[in-house]
Formats: C-alpha cells, structure tokens, sequence
C-alpha cells in the first residue's frame, strides 16, 4: 500500500492530535472528578483535657465513677475507614498500651478483638462509647485522655481486625516482629453473634443523664471533670 | 434461735477446740525438712491436714500419709468430684482442716466449705462465702484471674481477692469477720497469692508486675485484719525496710537508697518487683522468705541499673519486717524473669556438715541452693536449658548474661531459653525427706523477643515487649513443653525426669507412701513412684490441671488425694480467655506455644477427689 496521498496522511495527523486531545480531557477529568479524601491533619490539640486540669488521679479501670454525673457531649467528629485513619489508629492501639490487653487484636488480659462475639456492640459508635466510657468487667474508660477523632480512628482500626473494614485500606505488612498475619489480609470469621443495635430515639434519652465521659470537641466546650 | 439449735451450735464449738487442742498438741509431730522434733512454732497441723496452700511454713509439700503407695497406687479410683461454677484457671490447693474443705475459685474468689462427713452426697456444702468484689478487676489482671488458696488459722480461712482485698472469714459459719483492703485496682494492682499466716500475722503481696505497679509485702493482724507493716520492693531503704539490721553477702546488694538509685530516677515508683508468689518462713530463724518479680516495664533498655529490689530474695524479719538479707536473682532483668518462685526450707548435708538452706527452683531457669541464714549461694545449676545466661557467678552472686541474648528496643532476639515464663512459673515444687529429692513441674519453653516502645498510663499495661514462645527447639525432636523432674540438690543433677506435651503448670505432692502426684494442661492427673518416676495410674479429668495437688486424712481415716482441674492461667489463657491463636503474640506470646490447646481440653472449673477402694 504505497498510494497514501499527502492528504491522507494530514488527516491521519489531525485524527491523532484529536485522539491525543481527547485522552488529555480524559484524564484532566477522571482526576478531577475522583473524589480523593480529605485528611485532616491533627484537627485538635489534646482537646479532650478537662476545664479543671489535668486529671491527676488514675485511669479508671471500668465505667468511670463520675460517669453518672456528666451529662455526654455526644461523639464529636467523624468516623471514616480510611488508610491514614487505619494506620494512625493501628499507632494508636500501641501507644495508648490498647495492646497490652488485647495484644495485637488476640486477646489476653482484655477481650479478643479478632473474633465475632462483640460483648458491648460493633458498630462504630458502639465501639466508641466502650473506648470513652470503659465497661464493668475490666475495660478501663480512656475518657478525657485521647481526643475524639483520635478514639474514631481506634475504632476504625478495631473494627479492621475483626474484618468489619475493607482490605483496601488495610496495610499489608506489619511494622514489627510477626505475631499476626498482616491486617490486609484479616476476613470476618464467621458471621457476627450480635446484631446492630437499633438506632438509639434521641427524643427518648433527652432530658436525661448518660453514662460515660464527655469527650469535648475543644478544651472550651469542656464541662465537668473526666 | 432454738434452745435445741444453740446447744448444738456450743456442742460443735466445744468440739472445734478440742480438734484445735489435738492440733497444737500433733504440731510438735517431725520436722518436714530434718527429720529431728521441730522446735516450738512448728505448724498447727498435723498430716491429716492442709492448712494453707504450701502444707506448711518450710513450703515442703510433704504429707507423712502413706497409704498410698507404689504398690497400690494403680488402684486409685475417684471418690467424689465438685463443681465451683467459674470455668476460669483454677491454680488453687483445696485446704483441710477438721473435718472440712476450703476451696476458694477464681474471681469472683468464691469461696466454698465442703464438709468431709458428707462427700459425695448433696449435703456435702457447709457455706458458701462470697465477697463483695469489684468485677473491672478482671481487666488489670495480667494473666487470667486465678487466686492460688486460701490459708485457715485461729478459726478464720483467709483469702485475697482480685480487686484487692484480704478477708477473714469464720471457719465454722462462713461469716465475713473482717476485710481489709490492700490493693487499688486502678493502678493496676490485683491479688493473686496465697496468704500465710505465722502467728498473729498474715503475709499478704500484690501483683501488676506487667501493670508498672509497685511491688508490696504486707501484714495483717489475723485477729482484725489491721494493717502492721508495708515492705516495698522499690524505693527508699526506709520504704524497703532496710536498716540496720540489714546484712547481705554479697556487694552488689549494698549501699544506700539502692532501690532509688539503680534506677532512672523516679522510675521506681512504677518498678514492679511484686510479691505474687510464695511466702515461706523459718520458725527457728524466725525469718520470712519471699520473692520479687520483674521489674516495671519489659522492655529492659527504659530501665538501666540493677533495678533494685526486683527479681530477687528478702529474708525479713517475721515479726518487724525489717529486711535481714536480699539477693537478686537476674539484676536488670532482661526477659520478664520474675523471682518469685518457692522457697522450700530444707536442712541438707553438704560436704561435712548439715546446712540450713532453702531450694528455689527459679524462673531464670537455674536450681539455687542459698544458706538461709547468710544470703550465700551455695549452688545455681541449670534444670532446664539456659541461653540466656552463661551461669552464676558464686564469687560475686551476679548472674552473668549471654551477651547475643540480650534483649533491645527494636531488635528481635530470637531461641532465648528459657522464655518470660522461665524454667518454671509459679507451680510449686516438693520436697520430700525421704528421697531427698525435689520434685520440679515445670515448662520447656524457649522464645522470640523484641523490645518496644512503652507509655506508662496508669491501670494499663507497662510492658513494652513483643513476645512469641515455641517449644524449646533443642530438645530432642519430641516437641514436649514441660517436664516433671526430680531433682538431687546435693548432687546438683535430675534423677529422673518425665516429659510432657504441654507445660506442667500445676503444683505437686509427695508423700511418705513414696508418690508423688501432678497433673497436665491436657487433663491427665498422675500419681508416679517418686524414687524412680514411674507412672503409677492416672485419671482423665474434664479439663487441664494447673492447681495445686494436696493429700489429706479423711473423716473415715482414708488418705485422700485432692485436685482442681480447670486449665487457664498465663499458659492456658488461650482455652480460659479466649483469646484467637491467628494473634501468636497473645497473652505476652505464651500463645503461640500453645495454639493446640484448645483441641485438648475445655475450660473447667471441678474438683476432683481420689482415694484407694
């Protein structure tokens, strides 16, 4: 075929920088339009500290004794299964000596988090409130200590070790000497025991005190000791 | 109350004391440990009895029944069983006085009466005593929520509880007559040990050594449970009772405020050294023996120095408490090797003479012979195999450790023998005067270890390790984790020795019948012939034996043989906890050694009793 004309090759130059255009658009578009998460970079100092200083007592193992008398701000901030929200919890969960109990999610002196049997609930804000408030038979109420979007991002990493958040956002390796498979790559076990909690009437708990710590969005919201 | 009920009530009070008379008068019976009529202040009990966890002060574990023996011992059959209703590791000795059985559960430390005159039959509970405890004790207790027995003396049985409280109940009624509370569970204190009374006093010590909690000895009043004396194991001499009666042999353990000074500073006040184990006493010294445990926080390198008074030996004065000697078994521990393990008081001839010693078969994996008076290492011999250590040096008293084992932040360590829970844990050893042998239960058990960063936070863990232990890989292909050796302390070697599948994590007995008894994480309670190791009979039991084996006189003058079965404990926790085994760092790495567990035996919480037809 050697009877290309210079006409049929302009128009086979112009198809290609209209192919070229149209992938750029493409592309220009597809990255703009995917929505990327937004990460906020230590959104709060350690907000969580009570107006009247820092607690000087100790941790309370189980439900905090003040617990009765402070009114719950609720659970400010936002829980999110993401990497960074995994990653900075899986710290977290070292850090904050959440593995001292229950190792690297097996269990020992604390519950095993790795299995279906949730004692006190596996939704998020289940776990959270466990986290703030502590419970009776020997989980400690870290109330007052770790601010709430640090407690969220607990809960995200707690939940991935049971399997209850997507390996997509799991990482695929551990940073220290293997004990456990790689979070990546942690399935539910079995089916859960518990069903989810019907979602909590606001209208009916209102007016009334709930058990368990404020945890304040900012130090100035702070109200009551811990 | 009925004329009737109340003449019966002073009918059985009259006879209590004429039982407590016939005590006092069988105490001046034979010295477990010499053979020659002890001395005054010998034990109020005679070898019918088991009147606190370790049958007497010396901490022997030696009946003088005989009954049974090698030659019928085949013939065991089980006499009666009880349920406690709380399928959690059960580590307790079931203690006899009179006519009755004290048993008293992991938490919630119930603590039941059985009377002996109705075994077996529906009428068997006497009382039922339940203390008032706080449950979230159950989360700072480090490695499941055993309690190791309760202690009887002057009408009263004595228990501690998890949450940390000691309490005096009445014998005969199960009436609460004082308690007293020792511990704070939100620092992370709990109680696990079994209390002993000497006199007018009991010893009680805390736990949380993986808590960052302060290490204590106390003593209690038995008469009104007032506090006497606190001894701490970290700290000020004056904290530590030293003073001037205060004589150690060697250097090392000389000098002012040590337990300040060999540490970073403050770091003593969260230094663990707790005094969880044993408790042991010489009536002619008048000195009471006890361990310290690690030191707070794993993780060695947040902690240079000795970290004194950790992971060693006080000799104190029963009465004052003052400290008389100390010596540190492993200075700046490297593998959570705790030093609380049994002293046993035994009187051995060595070279021409007869010396006052104590035996302690220890967690870092070494038989130590000490005099008793002086604080003097006579002997440290391996009983397991050692890579961690290169042996003890008798000139100085320090142990020397190996160099490539030793544990950093950051680096994995790996084949260190013995492992966190050593040579051997708590599981008491037994001695018996006739073999002139030690009776050792104990695990082969060797582990991977990297040092972590740790926080203290207080009430939660201080450890700051990450931890995997597997069988021992130098033992000979069989992949045993345990052992039960008889031990000559004079010849410094084992005579005989009996391998097990998993540790053996229950105590044991030896009796003048010549029959030793102890039981396996699988469930198999075995009598063996205590001269030669041969397994006489055993029996199949619901679930692992972690507790303690004891042997007594029966109401109708039959020798009894009693045990708890219920696996759990830092070993078992896989089967008590439960816990997942895909995490092999779980409950501080001992899972997994001990994955297969679970398919050997359920939880269980029965006690089982054994007698000839």
């Amino acid at each position: 075929m050697s009877s290309h004309s210079p006409e049929h090759r302009g128009l086979r130059r112009l198809g290609a920088v209209v192919l070229v255009l149209a992938l750029a658009v493409l592309i220009v578009i597809g990255v703009t339009s995917y929505a990327r998460e937004t990460r906020d970079f230590h959104p709060q100092a350690f907000a969580a500290a009570p107006a009247a200083g820092p607690r000087g007592g100790a941790l309370h193992a189980g439900p905090s004794p003040e617990s009765t008398q402070v009114e719950s701000a609720g659970r400010p901030g936002e829980y999110k299964e993401t990497a960074q929200a995994l990653y900075e919890g899986q710290q977290l969960f070292q850090s904050m000596n959440c593995a001292g109990c229950h190792s690297d999610g097996g269990g020992g002196m604390g519950a095993d988090l790795m299995d279906a049997r949730w004692f006190y609930g596996h939704e998020p804000r289940q776990i959270f409130d466990t986290i703030v408030q502590g419970r009776q038979n020997g989980m400690p109420s870290f109330g007052g200590r770790i601010p709430a979007y640090q407690v969220w991002e607990l809960v995200a990493y707690v939940r991935s070790l049971s399997g209850l958040v997507s390996p997509d956002v799991s990482s695929g390796r551990n940073d220290h000497m293997e004990v456990m498979p790689p979070p990546m790559s942690l399935r539910m076990k079995s089916r859960l025991m518990v069903k989810p909690l019907p979602p909590v009437d606001s209208a009916a708990v209102k007016g009334t005190t709930v058990p368990g710590v404020a945890i304040h969005p900012d130090s100035t919201g702070a109200k009551g000791a811990p | 109350m009925p004329r009737s009920e109340r003449r019966r009530r002073r009918v059985r009070a009259a006879t209590l004391a004429a039982l407590g008379g016939l005590l006092l008068l069988s105490s001046h019976a034979v010295s477990a440990a010499t053979g020659r009529p002890a001395k005054t202040h010998a034990p109020a009990a005679s070898d019918a009895q088991w009147p606190m966890a370790a049958k007497n002060w010396q901490n022997t574990r030696f009946s003088e029944l005989n009954q049974i023996t090698p030659a019928n011992a085949g013939r065991l059959r089980l006499a009666w069983t009880f349920s406690t209703g709380v399928k959690k590791g059960q580590e307790a000795a079931p203690i006899v006085v009179g006519n009755t059985m004290y048993v008293v559960t992991p938490y919630p430390n119930i603590l039941y009466a059985l009377d002996l005159t109705k075994a077996g039959t529906p009428g068997v509970l006497k009382w039922k005593y339940v203390p008032p405890t706080i449950p979230a004790a159950q989360g700072v207790a480090c490695c499941d929520v055993v309690n190791r027995g309760a202690v009887y003396a002057d009408g009263k049985v004595i228990i501690n509880t998890l949450d940390g409280q000691t309490i005096a109940v009445d014998a005969a009624s199960g009436r609460e007559l004082w308690k007293t509370r020792v511990g704070n569970i939100h620092i992370g204190e709990t109680i696990t040990m079994s209390p002993l009374v000497v006199r007018d006093k009991v010893f009680v010590g805390n736990s949380g050594g993986e808590l960052g909690v302060r290490g204590w000895i106390k003593a209690l009043a038995v008469s009104n449970g007032r506090l006497l004396w606190t001894a701490y194991s970290t700290g000020p001499d004056s904290a530590v009772k030293i003073g001037p009666r205060f004589r150690a042999f060697y250097p090392s353990e000389k000098g002012k405020d040590l337990g300040v000074h060999t540490w970073p500073p403050g770091q003593w006040e969260i230094g663990g050294g707790n005094v969880w184990g044993w408790v042991s006493y010489d009536p002619d010294l008048n000195l009471i023996y006890h361990g310290t445990g690690n030191p707070g926080v794993w993780n060695p390198d947040l902690r240079p120095g000795d970290n004194k008074w950790t992971c060693g030996l006080f000799a104190r004065d029963a009465d004052t408490g003052e400290a008389r000697w100390f010596y540190q078994w492993t200075p700046h521990d490297l593998f959570d090797h705790d030093g609380v393990n049994e002293n046993v008081l035994v009187d051995l001839p060595l070279g021409r003479s007869v010396r006052k010693v104590l035996l302690s078969a220890q967690r870092d994996g070494y038989l130590y012979v000490l005099d008793r008076a002086s604080g003097q290492v006579l002997s440290a011999t391996p009983f397991v195999r050692v890579t961690a250590y290169k042996g003890v040096d008798l000139k100085s008293g320090r142990i020397q450790p190996n160099e490539a084992k030793e544990t950093h932040t950051g680096v994995v360590v790996r084949d260190i023998a013995p492992a966190s829970p050593g040579g051997k844990d708590w599981q008491p050893t037994a001695w018996s005067p006739r073999t002139r042998l030690l009776y050792i239960p104990h695990q082969t058990l060797a582990m991977d270890y990297e040092g972590t960063d740790a926080n203290y936070i207080e009430g939660t863990p201080y450890v700051g390790a990450d931890v995997k232990m597997y069988p021992d890989p130098v033992r000979p292909g069989d992949g045993s984790r345990g052992a039960f050796t008889a031990w000559d302390p004079v010849r410094a070697r084992p005579v005989w020795e009996i391998k097990e599948p998993f540790p053996v994590w229950s105590g044991t007995v030896v009796t003048a019948g010549d029959v030793a008894f102890y039981g396996t994480m699988d469930g198999w309670f075995k009598a063996v012939d205590a001269r030669t190791g041969r397994v006489l009979w055993r029996h199949k039991t619901d679930s692992g034996i972690i507790g303690q084996p004891v042997t007594y006189r029966g109401p109708d003058g039959k020798q009894y043989v009693a045990v708890l079965a219920g696996v759990g404990g830092w070993s078992g926790a896989i089967v008590s906890g439960p816990i997942d085994p895909r995490d092999r760092g779980a409950a501080l790495g001992f899972v997994n050694a001990m994955t297969d567990l679970p398919k050997a035996t359920p939880a269980g919480d029965k006690l089982y009793v054994f007698a000839l037809p």
